[in-house]
């Protein structure tokens, strides 16, 4: 953990920020959300108000809450079933991250203070996540080794990746407390 | 999570409904490493029913295919659905796995 490397820094007093267009691997098909009119009709209508989940931290047993949130999210915005599944994962991740090494011995912030607040723009949907844990940025995790032996692959290191894989764009920002992470999927 | 075992000779299929994540990790390895200490090689985990995966589900998978490789035995992915495969194939895991798209045709590869 840490993210003592350099980092793109935008001169905000905030804090240091960093900011990348991810490459992706393919374009994401437009499944089940409706032909591209309809939904850019819909959503320039206004999308929907941001929503924020709070969780405790304390355990992974919270994903379930994180599933529940973009199940009722889903279906008002009318996201298609993979659409939602991708923004999940890279929720996840990123989650299980923060609540499992986001507060070691050495930091222990009382209250534990992760959100997640979900957002959808004209074109895109966003998720801010924030917290109080130790500052760490994921984007400056190097690539995994994908074309390892089944002998030979190392158990994890693969959900960051997956982030950057399936996000249009992320932004991680450290804050006075702890972290922001921004990330832009468009809709498709 | 629910993860069903079945029996078919000397093929064990594992099928797991629902969401093989962070939440369920632990719960889904357990079961397999049971029946690996059972002296069972050869597995058919059968996803047709399992709805997401996450990178802590895939540890799993990854962690069953170097046991079950180191016990000579063998192990077939089945039945994956759109978000279970881009996983796998974002990992790389299909060029290191076995997969089958049916929990019959793994059994029939494994028998």
């Amino acid at each position: 953990m840490g993210s003592d490397e350099a980092v793109d820094n935008c001169g905000t007093e905030a804090g240091k920020v960093h900011a990348a267009s991810t490459g992706k691997r393919s374009p994401v098909p437009a499944t089940g959300s409706g032909d591209g009119t309809d939904g850019r009709t819909r959503s320039a209508e206004g999308g929907f108000a941001a929503r924020t989940l709070r969780l405790p931290g304390e355990s992974l047993d919270e994903l379930a809450l994180l599933h529940d949130f973009f199940d009722r999210l889903g279906h008002e915005a009318d996201w298609s079933e993979r659409l939602k599944l991708d923004l999940l994962l890279c929720c996840e991740e990123l989650l299980t991250n923060t609540i499992s090494y986001g507060y070691p011995e050495e930091h222990q912030a009382i209250p534990r203070r992760i959100e997640a607040t979900v957002s959808q723009e004209t074109d895109y949907v966003v998720i801010e996540l924030t917290d109080n844990a130790i500052p760490f940025n994921p984007l400056m995790s190097g690539p995994p080794v994908l074309t390892l032996d089944l002998e030979e692959r190392p158990i994890g290191g693969l959900g960051v990746y997956f982030v950057k894989q399936i996000a249009d764009e992320i932004h991680y920002e450290e804050t006075e407390t702890g972290n922001r992470l921004i990330l832009r999927k468009r809709l498709v | 999570m629910n993860i069903t075992t079945m029996e078919h000779g000397p093929v064990v299929v594992l099928a797991i409904e629902g969401r093989l994540d962070g939440q369920h990790a632990q719960t889904a390895e357990q079961t397999f490493v049971e029946l690996a200490q059972a002296g069972k090689n050869r597995f058919v985990l059968d996803f047709s029913r399992m709805a997401y995966i996450s990178s802590a589900g895939l540890r799993v998978v990854l962690v069953a295919a170097k046991k079950v490789r180191a016990m000579q035995g063998r192990l077939v992915c089945a039945g994956m659905s759109d978000q279970v495969r881009d996983v796998f194939e974002m990992s790389g895991f299909l060029s290191i796995l076995e997969t089958a798209a049916t929990a019959e045709e793994g059994i029939a590869l494994l028998q």
